[in-house]
């Protein structure tokens, strides 16, 4: 079963940002150009943009509902203790990634587009911490036969992707604050590729050290 | 996550995590690491069990444990042995196990 108390604060936090979206977006004389840097900006983007945060929290409560259908019965406890830990962060998460904009658009803060752009990064940074620092807790359905991959090889692939997560996510928040922009592209890039290459080159590895058992 | 401190915050626990980390073990491979009475190692067992640092599975009789860390909580039993908590003197884990050897 997917945690209670996480579900409720999953509601009460969706229905939060959809109102103040809702609310916002009332203020708005033209819903299709929201200024960023606050009223009377010239800095406009689309009013939707406000509902981008929780129509995301909404897509982060995908996983733990195909899992709960999904998984069996027996596997149920970490679902839950593991849903918990899900729904809390992200709901947490996408609230502050709403305060954020709700505040640009109110005129409160005025970033730059320079400031936008690291801000950004830094967010994207933390997501990828989040996820990563729960993925080893990931309920895992028991073995069914010899064709799965056994619960331990799958522990040890979610523990790697774990820590390839908070790595990519640090260097995400430190290069969004101390990079100069120009370099974010390769710098970017090719620490996404080489998260990639490794993940596979793991992959591989505990699938081969399996074969050999 | 005060559990998991004072779950982390106990040597014998620490290396029961550390066993743990290279394959799954049952509780009686893990009794044979330790000269503790089955009693007090069980109490060990929950106390991770209800950090969420383990989880177990019952096949029978025999009970296998799976580690369960998230990266902080990795991360925290890494400084948590290199610091030495709960050891005498503050003592790193490696230096007392060689000791105890």
């Amino acid at each position: 079963m997917i945690d209670r108390k996480a579900l409720w604060i999953f509601i009460a936090v969706f229905l939060a940002m959809t109102g103040a979206a809702i609310w916002q977006l009332s203020q708005l004389p033209d819903w299709r150009h929201m200024p960023l840097g606050g009223p009377g900006s010239h800095h406009t983007v689309s009013g939707l943009l406000l509902f981008a945060s929780p129509a995301s929290l909404l897509l982060f409560m995908v996983s733990p509902f195909i899992q709960w259908l999904a998984l069996p019965q027996e596997t149920l406890p970490s679902l839950r203790r593991w849903s918990g830990k899900w729904i809390v962060s992200t709901s947490v998460f996408m609230a502050l990634c709403q305060a954020f904009s709700l505040t640009c658009s109110l005129g409160i803060a005025s970033p730059s587009g320079l400031g936008i752009a690291r801000g950004s990064s830094v967010m994207i940074g933390i997501l990828f911490m989040i996820m990563g620092n729960i993925a080893p807790k990931t309920p895992l359905p028991p073995q069914r036969n010899s064709f799965e991959l056994d619960s331990w090889n799958a522990n040890r692939m979610f523990r790697f992707a774990g820590k390839l997560f908070v790595g990519l996510g640090l260097a995400f928040v430190l290069g969004g604050i101390l990079l100069p922009l120009e370099y974010w592209e390769s710098v970017f890039g090719s620490l996404m590729l080489t998260a990639l290459a490794a993940g596979i080159w793991y992959g591989i590895k505990v699938r081969h050290e399996r074969l050999l058992q | 996550m005060n559990l998991v401190f004072k779950a982390l915050s106990d040597p014998t626990r620490r290396q029961i995590l550390h066993l743990l980390r290279k394959k799954p073990m049952t509780a009686g491979d893990l009794a044979k690491h330790f000269s503790l009475a089955k009693p007090t190692l069980s109490a060990h067992f929950a106390i991770l069990r209800e950090a969420d640092l383990i989880e177990g599975s019952k096949s029978g009789t025999v009970i296998t444990y799976m580690l369960r860390v998230s990266v902080l909580e990795e991360a925290l039993l890494a400084f948590a042995e290199t610091v030495g908590i709960g050891l005498p003197k503050r003592m790193p884990l490696k230096k007392a196990m060689e000791k105890a050897k």
